[in-house]
């Protein structure tokens, strides 16, 4: 498994944060924060 | 239509079309035709990865569904996010590497070459059956509402998507979706800010969604878990994913679209980016459905949305119970109006009983109205024993035509047509790659030179076009047009995903396993298919499509890691 996922080299480095791991984090929150929002929105007008 | 909605319609269509063959005319070789020179950026590829997924289906079933289930489809969703992350991770990076023209060439050289062809294999038979669907959505619905011969329109949608995609491949795919992608979602946000204006003076945006929320249509999410419940937050976040990975990873026409990138960094930003904004816009949809619902609250509907349908009724001997039905209808609908209006009348008071009492009521007098409208399907049937009795994609198109002021109308009708060229015209390029590069050019004719190669991928583009309009001419009406494309691709992609996961995770299971493994599975998979769909399942193998994608994934890597055992202690 290390051939296929092995580290990433430095010019992949993504823009805006400082490693892939920050636009993971984000797109999890993102979306944790839309359920959340959604399931106030189903309960609140229930 | 009016001439104002026919210039923006045929305006909208010719220029797309006529734009993206002159400006990616003249590929000279196989790698400028089917991966556009890997010159994409970051947001090219998160529009083409959107553009190809909403197809006219998205548009013409989704609001449909809100109006009838409310808004718990955008669960389906939830899976997308994670889906991307795991792909930006795993997936990317292999495809790079290797320098692929498709998903499947990874697979020969992890297994072996027959391994390859059965994904290729699967791959096509899927796609090219769903191909078929995407242009049939919106034939059906212009045909219908416009009185075209259906076989013509089917023609014509297919037709334009195959002359820009066989002049400029990928390239030209990857440049009309820029444009097809603004018009759907620019056409889609002016309607739904027009149903929003278009409610009655004394209803609020709040009273509307009070409206919506009592009526049950903002069932947004759901947390009990239940296996044969088709959506609920489990299903969308573990099933869903499943399917998800399966497409965005395996599936051609998605991968095209992202190793055309000038980078790593720019497929995973296309990724992000996907993964970021595709729930909010399936929310965004549903929610029009959901306001063109409350609309239908305070303006009358049509009892039954396809008009066609119901003028072959009125015409017939059972004219005269239609119009007895219609005028049941009618009185359900001032009824339900009235408790409506109360409801908000006391919502407004903060008076939480009598908005009950009325709550109660109306949603009663909803489900009187619904067994109006099939006593109304049933003397279709009567009339007609082929009659198409299913009218929820006719729902958010008949209020466009209904309700839209001139200009609108034409505008919705070029955000269906851009969506099925969209992505029809990606499916069609995946197909002739998969074609090219993992059947002609690997197995049948290994030794032509580049040129061949890139006229046998026009010609395959067309050929996929001309079988895609053949399909679309047989096909019927689903259930719901949205949920027979998802099906289609449940049935296949657990399968392609289990062999991809084993590929990337298992390393000691090797070609022949995995290669029977996906067989059994694939059987397995359309068995338990069977099995529910004639409802003589037993209880224990009782389950939603989506979770099909988990079963097939599930048994290639449960099969292949058994056989694997077994063949080595043979060896």
């Amino acid at each position: 498994m290390a051939i296929y996922l092995r580290p990433m080299s430095p010019d992949q480095k993504p823009p805006v944060f400082s490693s892939w791991k920050g636009w993971y984090a984000l797109l999890v929150a993102v979306l944790a924060v839309l359920v959340a929002g959604f399931y106030v929105l189903t309960e609140y007008f229930s | 239509m009016s001439l104002l909605d026919w210039t923006v319609l045929l305006g909208t269509l010719i220029f797309i079309v006529a734009y993206g063959t002159w400006k990616t005319r003249g590929s000279r070789n196989l790698e400028g035709y089917l991966k556009g020179d890997n010159d994409a950026n970051w947001w090219g590829i998160g529009i083409g990865i959107m553009a190809t997924q909403a197809s006219a289906i998205t548009f013409l079933s989704t609001p449909g569904q809100a109006y009838t289930d409310g808004m718990r489809f955008v669960q389906f969703y939830f899976g997308l996010p994670v889906a991307m992350i795991i792909l930006s991770v795993t997936f990317i990076p292999i495809f790079y590497r290797l320098k692929v023209y498709t998903a499947y060439e990874f697979l020969e050289s992890r297994f072996d070459l027959k391994t390859r062809t059965l994904a290729s294999l699967l791959f096509l038979v899927q796609r090219g059956l769903a191909a078929g669907i995407t242009i049939y959505a919106p034939a059906i619905i212009l045909s219908t509402l416009l009185g075209w011969n259906l076989t013509a329109t089917n023609v014509l949608i297919g037709s334009l998507v195959i002359i820009y995609t066989v002049s400029g491949g990928t390239r030209a795919v990857t440049q009309t979706q820029k444009q097809q992608m603004a018009v759907m979602m620019g056409g889609m946000l002016l309607a739904g800010g027009m149903v929003v204006s278009m409610l009655p003076a004394d209803i609020s945006l709040n009273d509307a969604f009070h409206v919506a929320g009592k009526t049950g249509r903002l069932n947004v999410v759901n947390f009990e878990f239940n296996l044969s419940d088709r959506y609920n937050f489990w299903s969308g976040i573990t099933a869903a994913l499943f399917l998800f990975m399966s497409y965005f990873g395996t599936d051609q026409s998605q991968v095209q679209r992202y190793i055309t990138g000038r980078s790593v960094t720019e497929s995973r930003l296309g990724l992000m980016m996907n993964g970021l904004l595709k729930v909010p816009m399936q929310f965004v949809i549903l929610l029009i459905g959901v306001m063109v619902f409350v609309f239908y609250q305070f303006h009358q509907p049509p009892v039954f949305f396809n008009r066609v349908q119901t003028e072959h009724l009125r015409q017939s001997a059972h004219g005269g119970q239609l119009e007895a039905l219609e005028a049941d209808y009618t009185a359900n609908f001032t009824e339900k109006e009235k408790e409506l209006r109360e409801m908000v009348i006391a919502q407004r008071a903060g008076d939480e009983a009598t908005v009950r009492q009325h709550a109660d009521h109306a949603n009663a007098l909803l489900e009187d109205g619904e067994r109006i409208r099939d006593e109304v399907k049933a003397l279709a049937l009567l009339h007609d024993p082929k009659a198409e009795t299913n009218d929820k994609d006719y729902i958010f198109m008949g209020f466009v035509i209904d309700h839209l002021p001139v200009g609108m109308i034409g505008l919705l009708f070029a955000v269906m047509f851009s969506a099925a060229m969209s992505s029809t015209s990606s499916e069609l390029n995946a197909l002739s790659s998969t074609t090219t590069v993992d059947l002609y050019q690997r197995i049948i004719n290994k030794d032509g030179d580049d040129a061949h190669y890139l006229r046998s991928s026009r010609w395959f583009t067309f050929l996929w076009g001309v079988l895609a309009i053949v399909f679309a001419t047989t096909a019927s009406l689903f259930e719901n047009l949205i949920q027979a494309v998802n099906l289609l691709g449940s049935l296949f992609y657990g399968t392609i995903l289990g062999i991809f996961l084993v590929a990337f995770y298992v390393k000691r299971v090797q070609g022949h396993a995995v290669f029977i493994a996906a067989l059994l599975a694939e059987a397995c998979v359309l068995a338990i298919h069977y099995l529910n769909a004639k409802e003589i399942a037993p209880e224990w193998l009782t389950m939603g499509y989506l979770w099909y994608n988990v079963v097939g994934c599930g048994l290639v890597v449960g099969f292949g890691v058994v056989l694997q055992q077994f063949i080595g202690m043979r060896r």
